[in-house]
């Protein structure tokens, strides 16, 4: 039996007398896709603050691949993937820079690219369909095409577990698919994937299982279940986006 | 005089070379910085620190110890101030470097008033690059090959900070020692800087830089290496016509890096505002043809 | 209202005493010792104080506005300086424009006041900005020093006329030993090679003393209030010592002399200085008196210029 990529037990946290998150747990398995769903407000980011070190913990403890998390970052086996609002589209990287940076867990202390480092970006570009823009400054891209990059460094890193952030906020149908399927294709792989979104679009068709989070876990399971109208006016009481 | 001649001409004397090294050190080190404090923004910080900088000068020369000391400490003094506001209030980010920052630069200006025989106001407000010591220029020279050096070698780290800092945390990197890193280089370039230009004008060589470079690539390494080319030639630009000109070095200088900003803003292949007309003309003449 | 008027008005009562007891602390501690009924003449800088004490003798106080080092052509004058001013029996100024931030405050105080510098033969500003206009430093020359001296005594026996006849006599006793002064210094300059007679300073503030004296002159700025150290000034002055060979350049006390040491670092002049113009040094130093700063200056520039 092999260890949870995250293994979250009784997690809170606070910002002085907010409090973001309320006795939360939940298991991500290797192999397993699993969305975070709820409002804005409702501790995603606060959660996935915590996983990636950058939130404090006021009780409880996350284990990524039954080790500390520290432990497991330093090994660059974390890849987190920004929502699209966060990103400065504008910064002068093209597309195989970010790309890139994916590796910079495993170099030494300048960051000097080896020839694995470049193949490993190299293979990670052609794997999400971006070879051909990849000295594209990522301003130039269409909104499908920026997640993808994001997914490449991902790819890139040999990351174990992926953090996605609102994966499909402006993103077209047809390029949907294709990052469901990439992200099929990585979790097939073994890897660990957990999304957070407020947005239902999609989440059906990508998730193996659904957590909905409102400072605490309100429901666990499949989408199906969690998805059922009933089961979403009781969490939420009609602040969560309809799919059409 | 031919081209030779005009370009020997000011190298004749001792005080315009020794000028001349300082400044373009001082603008080349800046120069560096610049393309991440304009990436992040922290343009306003640039500001406070050169301003904060006057009470450390001050006290320096009051004591007979290297500038670059008291520079340097109250440089480093203003940045863990402005933090403690931030993190203890919640007044905005700007407000509570302009706070900070004005309350040290008027820390100084009384200092200086009550011992106005060791210390002169303009020289440290303006630079005094004519006049430099050997002390000085060691102090310029010894600060800005470090910083530079350093810059330079974690580039890359600073760059993924600068650009997704949540991703550096995913990936194990201590973004807090990378901030400390980046806003204790940004003291130390300051007080290479005043040297040449002085604390009003420090801010400009931190900015301008940068913003030029911006305009010129879209990849930051090759933006990197623009601002150093456009910088030290501004550099030697303004220091020759302020020779020629007989008007102040620090300000000619600033003028040089503002020209070329100008340049890159109007013909910059990749966002001059006359090019992109040029090119919306051409596409539309060709459209029209077709 | 009633409620807050209480604290309100403790807030002022301790603001005010604050206030009274800082500018008491203030108040220079010579006025707390004992009660000075003697008229008090103010004058803008320690040069001209000096010179008033000479003449005045022990009949009057004399304080200066600006202390000892502190920078003349630019100086911001603070409210206790005004209330002092606005409180004296006279004020004593040099004129010829070098106190251009004080000529507010003379317009409209209601304080008897007189010019030092009036009647002397004035040498003009040779370049930069004010050329053509009347170089001030006028009390360099020890000749023209004497004018001051006996401006001062006229002012002084306008404030005590009954005391005239003592000032006169001692603006006399002074102007001998300023005359003397100015033979010296002529009989100095005269031993030196010719081609050394040449006086280069940081501000061009020697103008009489270097008439006075029979040097020829060369600085780098021509008025402290003008540009200060700008490529083409250090470049001329870098050329005129050079070619003319001259053995050693000076700077002067209240302004920075890191431009006038690179000239001497190019050109292998010795750098020699300070030399005292805009300010006396403190009872300790080397130039506590107007005179001790005549023959300092006078001793310096002598020894500088004859070396080879």
């Amino acid at each position: 039996m092999s260890e949870p990529v995250v293994d979250v037990r009784g997690v809170s946290v606070r910002y002085g007398a907010v409090q973001a998150l309320d006795d939360v747990s939940l298991e991500l398995q290797p192999g397993r896709i699993v969305g975070l769903l709820g409002v804005n407000g409702s501790g995603k980011s606060s959660l996935f603050g915590a996983i990636m070190g950058t939130v404090p913990i006021a009780a409880g403890r996350i284990r990524l691949f039954g080790g500390e998390p520290a432990a497991a970052r330093k090994r660059a086996l974390v890849s987190y993937v920004p929502q699209a609002e966060a990103v400065d589209w504008d910064f002068p990287l093209t597309v195989r820079d970010v790309v890139l940076m994916g590796r910079y867990g495993r170099m030494g202390p300048t960051r000097r690219a080896s020839r694995q480092d470049r193949d490993a970006t190299e293979q990670a570009l052609q794997r999400v369909g971006l070879r051909d823009l990849a000295s594209r400054q990522i301003g130039e891209l269409s909104g499908g095409q920026r997640k993808r990059v994001f997914i490449a460094r991902g790819v890139a890193q040999e990351a174990s577990l992926l953090l996605l952030d609102e994966p499909f906020a402006g993103v077209d149908k047809a390029s949907e698919r294709v990052i469901v399927e990439l992200l099929h294709g990585l979790r097939d792989e073994g890897r660990g994937i957990l999304v957070s979104t407020h947005d239902l679009a999609g989440v059906p068709e990508l998730c193996d299982e659904v957590v909905l989070l409102q400072r605490r876990v309100l429901f666990r399971g499949p989408p199906a279940t969690a998805l059922a109208p009933e089961a979403l006016a009781l969490a939420f009481g009609g602040g969560v986006a309809v799919p059409r | 005089m031919t081209p030779i001649e005009w370009l020997a001409e000011p190298l004749r004397y001792a005080f315009m070379s020794r000028a001349l090294v300082v400044t373009v050190v001082a603008a080349v080190t800046c120069a560096i910085l610049s393309c991440w404090l304009v990436q992040i923004g922290w343009s306003l910080m640039g500001d406070a620190v050169s301003h904060a900088v006057l009470p450390g000068v001050a006290i320096s020369y009051i004591l007979g110890i290297p500038f670059a000391v008291g520079a340097f400490v109250f440089g480093a003094g203003a940045v863990a101030l402005i933090g403690g506001v931030r993190a203890t209030t919640r007044i905005k980010a700007d407000a509570a470097i302009g706070v900070v920052f004005t309350t040290l630069f008027a820390f100084g200006l009384v200092l200086i008033s009550v011992t106005p025989s060791q210390t002169d106001l303009s020289h440290i407000l303006f630079g005094n690059v004519l006049g430099v010591s050997d002390s000085e220029i060691a102090q310029v020279l010894v600060i800005g090959v470090v910083a530079s050096t350093v810059l330079l070698l974690k580039r890359r780290d600073l760059t993924l900070f600068a650009f997704d800092r949540s991703h550096a945390n995913a990936i194990g990197i201590n973004t807090r020692w990378l901030s400390v890193l980046l806003l204790g280089l940004l003291a130390l370039t300051v007080v290479v800087a005043l040297q040449a230009v002085g604390i009003i004008l420090v801010v400009a060589m931190l900015i301008t830089p940068g913003a030029t470079a911006y305009l010129l690539t879209k990849r930051f390494d090759r933006m990197i290496a623009l601002a150093v080319l456009v910088t030290a030639v501004a550099a030697l630009a303004g220091a020759y016509a302020s020779f020629y000109l007989d008007v102040s070095t620090g300000g000619a200088v600033v003028l040089a890096q503002s020209a070329a900003f100008a340049l890159a803003y109007l013909f910059g292949l990749r966002g001059g505002v006359v090019t992109a007309r040029v090119r919306l003309a051409r596409a539309r003449r060709r459209e029209a043809a077709a | 209202m009633r409620k807050t008027r209480g604290p309100l008005a403790a807030a002022v009562a301790i603001a005010a005493g604050l206030v009274q007891a800082l500018s008491g602390c203030a108040a220079p501690a010579a006025e707390a010792a004992r009660p000075d009924d003697r008229p008090l003449v103010l004058t803008t800088f320690t040069v001209l104080a000096d010179i008033a004490r000479e003449v005045g003798g022990g009949e009057v106080r004399v304080e200066s506005l600006l202390k000892t080092g502190a920078e003349i052509h630019g100086y911001e004058p603070t409210p206790s300086d005004l209330v002092r001013a606005s409180q004296a029996d006279l004020i004593l100024d040099n004129g010829l424009g070098l106190e251009g931030w004080f000529q507010q405050f003379l317009r409209t105080a209601d304080v008897p006041h007189a010019v030092l510098s009036d009647g002397v033969a004035t040498v003009p500003i040779a370049t930069g900005h004010y050329t053509g206009e009347p170089n001030p430093h006028a009390w360099m020359s020890p000749v023209a020093g004497q004018a001051y001296a006996d401006n001062a005594a006229a002012a002084l026996g306008r404030l005590l006329p009954d005391r005239a006849d003592v000032f006169d006599a001692n603006a006399r006793a002074y102007r001998e030993e300023l005359q003397s002064v100015a033979d010296r210094l002529r009989v100095a300059v005269s031993g030196l090679p010719r081609q050394s007679r040449v006086l280069v300073t940081c501000e061009g503030a020697f103008s009489y003393l270097a008439r006075d004296a029979g040097l020829d002159e060369g600085f780098l700025w021509a008025v402290n209030s003008d540009n200060e150290g700008t490529p083409q000034q250090i470049a001329a002055t870098t050329r005129l010592v050079a070619d003319r060979n001259i053995p050693a350049v000076f700077c002067e006390s209240t302004v920075t002399d890191a431009v006038q040491r690179q000239v001497a670092r190019a050109t292998g002049a010795t750098f020699s200085g300070p030399l005292y113009v805009d300010s006396l040094s403190g009872p300790d130093g080397p130039v506590p008196s107007y005179l001790a700063l005549l023959e300092h200056d006078v001793d310096l520039i002598v020894r500088g210029l004859s070396r080879e």
